[in-house]
């Protein structure tokens, strides 16, 4: 009977104590506690203030868990925000400079997205960012971070990562993008979205987060005077 | 502390067995209803009074 149940709920089992055997099946698939029959009052209430106690526990534990997940995730993209960014690239560095490893940052930003934006509306303009972000957030390994930096630009935390082998990585995500095949769309030949890097690399571009981010976003510049839709750095 | 509106079902067990629970959740600040089976509970009322559930002769 206990199959089939809402397990989020607190579940108790009212039943004689010469079922115990039955009784210990139901407390394995989920049941939280046992009320025995012949009902004793006193001993039903206590069963059923704990459970309630501990119902009470867990909607608070999923509350939390829903603050946490919005305080640190990007509502449109379901990846990290800008603030998990900063955090994880304060420990990033931290570690690299410790174990003496190398560690590259790199910001991605959408070319002419506002135009994309104007010309097709904001839905298509959400939906490429969504897109872009699927793409980056399959593209990367366990160890390496991805995040919404904001509006269209997001950014990679890659550890143990040289700067040669994040320059190819980032060409690898330039051709990648243009090639989205969701972004391409016959009715309105405005051409593949494309995106921009800036890469810096610990140390040769710097030992601290913020001049890191400053190289990387220096580059992202430079890569689109340079013409977009490429690297630099 | 059970004075928290929630809300309770007993399903199936012999009806005063599920009178008394019903009533003794009342006692404890619990808005509670009973049902013999689960079909007669039905998908709205397991849905609404989904924070405590207690199956009598659940064991069967």
């Amino acid at each position: 009977m206990i199959r089939g149940m809402d397990l989020d709920s607190c579940i108790l089992i009212a039943a004689p104590a010469r079922e115990g055997r039955a009784i210990v099946q139901c407390l394995k698939s989920g049941a939280y506690d046992t009320i025995l029959t012949p009902v004793r009052r006193r001993w039903a209430e206590i069963v059923i203030a704990r459970a309630m106690e501990r119902r009470m526990y867990y909607a608070g534990s999923r509350l939390m868990e829903r603050y946490r997940r919005m305080a640190f995730h990007d509502t449109l993209t379901g990846l990290h925000n800008h603030r998990y960014f900063q955090q994880q690239l304060d420990l990033g560095v931290r570690a690299a400079i410790r174990y003496g490893y190398p560690l590259t940052v790199m910001l991605i930003d959408l070319d002419d997205f506002k135009e994309y934006n104007d010309r097709h509306g904001h839905l298509e303009g959400d939906r490429a960012l969504r897109a872009v972000g699927r793409l980056l957030g399959g593209s990367i390994r366990a160890q390496d971070t991805v995040a919404r930096y904001g509006g269209e630009e997001f950014g990679l935390i890659l550890p143990h990562t040289r700067k040669i082998a994040a320059r190819h990585i980032a060409v690898r995500l330039c051709d990648a993008v243009e090639k989205l095949r969701c972004l391409h769309d016959r009715r309105r030949p405005a051409g593949p979205l494309t995106v921009s890097i800036g890469v810096a690399t610990y140390p040769h571009d710097g030992e601290a987060p913020e001049a890191l981010l400053g190289r990387a976003d220096r580059a992202l510049y430079a890569a689109k005077r340079a013409g977009k839709n490429r690297v630099r750095g | 502390m059970n004075d928290n509106g929630g809300k309770a079902l007993i399903i199936g067990g012999e009806a005063a067995l599920r009178r008394m629970l019903v009533g003794l959740c009342g006692e404890l600040g619990l808005s509670a209803r009973g049902a013999a089976t689960r079909d007669e509970a039905g998908e709205e009322l397991r849905r609404q009074y989904q924070d405590l559930i207690i199956l009598c002769d659940g064991v069967r």
